[in-house]
């Protein structure tokens, strides 16, 4: 038996090493992802300040700072049982709009999309941004930078700083937003959908018009049948920032509809041996291993799980483009891996609108920011939608605030369950007769970044941290050990 | 004809990370006062495009492991170690990607990049203290700091301060 290690994955924040198990004609019989880190975060946050979270969360990880402020922000409003104000609800809502258009952007022209844009089946090398400018053509490029730029540069206005945001406070926001200022996010707006549209019609015409690609996106190697799970708002449309979290079946029935407060009832933590990344599942299902279907608890998040418990779109372009979506794919739910990538452009049309929205929101400038907490803490728990799926925060303190205990549940946890299944199921197809080259263990690869998974977050641990280790086992005997220390 | 720019990298929030960050905080007075400009950042990997564009010398003082060194030693690293060196410290990481877009792009690269790293302890716990051994050392760490960025090598180092990364604009 023969095992081979892709270690570390790339264009992936964190690091995660998978294994592939052949047997004796050189098939895959196993495959799995490891997380070897662990940082111990919720244990650095006891004795802390619940007001200092907000900042010390947003530097878990450097690709969703702002999704850890907003769930952190909100969790102390719980925690003081303060609501804040409506205006101060919309500033945070058109902050994590342009966040979340932004994160979703780099992911489809950086990190995801060279795997369609220049061809799953093309040369490693030039699957990277490079290749992708040479795909779309420099001034593509020029307007994605562009547009990232603006975006950056306005969340830095509105929020303060744009890695590390200052912009939550419990029961409101910091600062107001002004009339000029308005006037420019309006502005704003209006080129994020156009952008938004743009990247649309980039990925219908790159990747939807290829038949190798659809046909990649639905393949049954990407497929996997589980429950799904996601924020919706009072019509149980699409929402990044609020709401109540929505399960579905495998077959799309509604499971579950909860408030972020009784998530404990809904979820459980599975733990194995060969990984720090817990295995969040449905409590009320159970779990029965690593297996798809109605009778396990296994969940996905990130965006084709938000558009499958979402009954539509808040706004009228990605309403269409959802419907359009669904009917292609054949009807929600879909359970495609890949069509995560599709989800993820039309969430980036639904932020765009969202954002041209909350800047054409006559209420947007009222300088009402904030209510005051006077409730003594004790219990706070925050849920917002992460880029990569539910991100939630939950804190205990003592009467002045301290923390005694703090939880958080990221997406990419959520999901640890499936990806493990999509690996597996990935490596089973592509890797086989002992052929395994670069294209293959790309694909194994592909499955894995369809979720943007993020390790930093999942292990609450920082990217590029630790050296690695690969074992290598043959008949369950350890025959060799390979560290890369820091050359 | 812009100013020359400083950069200084880590993270608060991760042990020996945040040691540029305070150096950073203590000299960018006298750096600012000297003529040139200073950012003190927690930003990484292609989200640096936004600061080397259009300068001509920037300067990126970080965290670096590389165990060859003692810790608290300033190093002045060179073109060849900058590939090299991206495990050491995340926050540079992609730097010679996000330098080959520019190019591609016809973005103006700077066309002098150099790095000074701080070899480190521990970059990697969460923690807001740093070893004692940089908490000790971290006048004596500015000071070299100081001296290098001013182009007086004062640090110990394998190359001298002016062999920078000799990028070529387009």
């Amino acid at each position: 038996m023969k095992d081979i290690v892709i270690t570390p994955t790339t264009r992936l924040e964190g690091h995660g090493k998978i294994v592939v198990c052949l047997d004796d004609n050189g098939d895959c019989n196993k495959a799995y992802l490891q997380i070897p880190e662990l940082r111990g975060f919720e244990k650095f946050a006891e004795g802390r300040h619940a007001e200092d979270m907000p900042q010390i969360t947003s530097r878990i990880c450097g690709v969703c700072p702002m999704a850890h402020h907003m769930a952190s922000t909100k969790a102390l409003d719980d925690l003081y049982r303060i609501e804040p104000t409506n205006v101060a609800k919309k500033i945070r809502e058109l902050v994590y709009s342009i966040f979340m258009l932004e994160d979703h952007a780099i992911h489809v022209y950086v990190l995801g999309g060279p795997d369609f844009i220049v061809g799953p089946t093309a040369p490693k090398a030039e699957r990277n941004i490079l290749g992708v400018v040479a795909k779309v053509g420099k001034e593509t490029a020029l307007r994605v930078i562009s547009m990232r730029k603006t975006l950056r540069k306005t969340n830095e206005m509105l929020a303060g700083r744009t890695i590390n945001p200052v912009i939550g406070l419990p029961g409101g926001v910091s600062r107001p937003i002004s009339s000029s200022e308005v006037e420019e996010l309006k502005r704003i707006g209006n080129e994020a959908v156009e952008f938004a549209l743009f990247t649309l019609k980039v990925f219908k015409d790159i990747v939807l018009s290829k038949k190798e690609y659809v046909d990649a996106i639905a393949s049954e190697a990407y497929t996997h049948r589980t429950y799904y799970m996601g924020l919706v708002d009072e019509h149980n449309r699409v929402n990044f920032y609020d709401g109540k979290i929505r399960v579905i079946t495998p077959k799309g029935n509604e499971f579950a509809k909860f408030e972020a407060h009784d998530y404990l009832d809904q979820l459980a933590e599975h733990v194995e041996p060969w990984t720090y990344v817990k295995f969040p599942y449905l409590k009320q299902v159970g779990w029965r291993g690593f297996t798809d279907g109605e009778d396990n608890g296994i969940m996905s998040v990130a965006p084709l799980a938000r558009l499958n418990v979402a009954d539509g779109m808040a706004t009228p372009l990605a309403q269409e483009s959802y419907e359009e979506m669904f009917k292609v794919l054949g009807g929600r739910p879909v359970h495609h891996t890949l069509a995560n990538h599709w989800a993820r452009v039309i969430e980036i049309v639904y932020a765009a609108e969202r954002l041209r929205e909350l800047a054409n929101d006559p209420e947007i400038a009222d300088p009402r920011i904030r209510n005051l907490p006077s409730e003594v803490p004790r219990v706070g728990i925050g849920v917002v939608e992460a880029p990569r799926g539910t991100l939630i925060h939950h804190y205990e303190t003592d009467n002045r605030g301290v923390i005694r205990k703090a939880n958080l549940l990221v997406a990419t946890q959520h999901n640890a369950a499936r990806i493990a299944l999509s690996v597996d199921k990935a490596a089973r197809n592509y890797v086989k007769q002992g052929r395994v080259d670069q294209g293959m263990l790309n694909m194994v690869e592909m499955a894995l970044r369809a979720y943007d998974p993020c390790h930093a977050c999942a292990t609450h641990t920082y990217p590029g941290s630790m050296p690695f280790t690969i074992y290598v086992y043959r008949d369950g005997r350890l025959i060799e050990t390979l560290r890369r220390e820091f050359r | 004809m812009t100013n020359p720019l400083i950069l200084f990298l880590g993270n608060r929030i991760l042990a020996d990370d945040r040691i540029g960050l305070n150096i950073g905080e203590m000299l960018k007075g006298t750096l600012e006062a000297e003529g040139r400009d200073v950012e003190i950042i927690e930003e990484s990997g292609f989200s640096l495009i936004d600061y080397l564009e259009g300068r001509e010398n920037v300067t990126i003082v970080d965290s670096v492991r590389t165990g060859l060194h003692e810790v608290g030693e300033v190093v002045i690293l060179g073109h060849d170690d900058f590939q090299r060196l991206s495990p050491f410290a995340s926050h540079y990481g992609g730097i010679p990607e996000a330098l080959a877009l520019m190019r591609q792009l016809d973005l103006q690269v700077p066309s002098t990049l150099r790095l000074i790293g701080i070899e480190v302890e521990e970059p990697y716990v969460v923690s807001t203290k740093m070893c004692d051994k940089l908490e000790m050392e971290v006048t004596r760490i500015a000071d070299e700091i100081h001296t290098a960025v001013s182009g007086q090598s004062a640090a110990s180092s394998r190359y001298s301060p002016d062999r920078n990364f000799g990028v070529s604009p387009g």
